[in-house]
């Protein structure tokens, strides 16, 4: 159920979302419309059921991350009224950001770019969640960055709160 | 792919460091540069306006009052004083001591405030300080 790709239209309009790595995901316009992105794209160029409009997206989205926002989308598209209504919708919810790290920061980074929110909501709480009891160089290693503070800016910056560290 | 999170939007940085408790934002204000702008951003956006979440470490503040060198507040609570008088009594008692309609007395307080040559803006700051 994860991606419609090449899916037989039923007649309704379509957008084919193409990945870097050259996957396409056909959806249909109520999930394109469910990304903030897409939905201005579309609606400054149009789309029709016979040619649909192939949108390229950015190296940064891979299919298997964009495979989980199109889900996300057709499920939240579809609304609580498919499979058990709310409460299934909920349980997926929570079961969708059940992903190890790299996965769920790229879907973040994903839902981000498309501009869907309540995924980006969703995401960022897992993140969240994931750093939140994590000391400063726990944090570091969790996002894979390297600080890049001179040893006199972190000391301002350690100094301003020194309780935050204890 | 962004494997490293320095290509990670800001805006998706923040939405992360919204989800975090006022005292969780802090530490990492110096894990790197990009982060101390989203810790910064955060709490003009969000943390700002949101409430802390109650914790155990400030379980005593309930007999402290927010500023330690502050006046004690509570000290200087005293009962409701309630009325001696009945307010049948105290109707018979009170006398209007200037008679003038409301519309009068607003007529009067007006220029008071004119001559005052103090802008109602300045006046309202001096206030604040206060």
């Amino acid at each position: 159920m994860s991606e419609g790709t090449k899916e037989p239209d039923g007649g309704e309009e379509k957008v084919v979302l193409k990945t870097h790595d050259g996957q396409e995901f056909t959806v249909d316009m109520a999930t394109a419309n469910q990304s903030g992105t897409l939905k201005n794209l579309l609606s400054e160029v149009g789309s029709s059921s016979n040619n649909p409009q192939v949108i390229p997206l950015p190296s940064s989205i891979t299919s298997r991350v964009l495979g989980k926002v199109v889900e996300y989308c057709q499920r939240h598209a579809a609304g609580g009224g498919r499979r058990g209504g709310m409460q299934a919708l909920e349980q997926f919810d929570e079961e969708l950001v059940e992903l190890d790290k790299d996965m769920l920061l790229d879907v973040t980074y994903a839902a981000a770019f498309l501009d869907v929110p309540r995924l980006l909501d969703l995401t960022s709480q897992a993140v969240a969640d994931a750093i939140k009891n994590m000391s400063v160089e726990e944090v570091r290693h969790y996002f894979g960055v390297v600080s890049d503070f001179t040893e006199e800016e972190e000391k301002v910056i350690r100094s301003e709160c020194p309780w935050a560290f204890e | 792919m962004p494997s490293s999170i320095d290509d990670f939007p800001l805006d998706a940085l923040v939405q992360i460091f919204c989800k975090l408790d006022h005292d969780e934002l802090r530490p990492l204000r110096c894990v790197s540069k990009s982060f101390n702008h989203a810790a910064i951003a955060a709490q003009q956006m969000h943390f700002d306006f949101s409430t802390p979440a109650p914790k155990k470490s400030m379980a005593f503040s309930r007999h402290m009052d927010a500023s330690p060198g502050g006046p004690s507040w509570a000290l200087e609570v005293r009962k409701p004083k309630t009325a001696k008088l009945s307010e049948g009594e105290s109707r018979r008692i009170a006398v209007v001591l200037f008679p003038a309609t409301d519309r009068d007395r607003r007529r009067t307080t007006r220029p008071e405030c004119r001559r005052c040559s103090v802008a109602p803006g300045s006046l309202h700051l001096a206030n604040a300080h206060a």
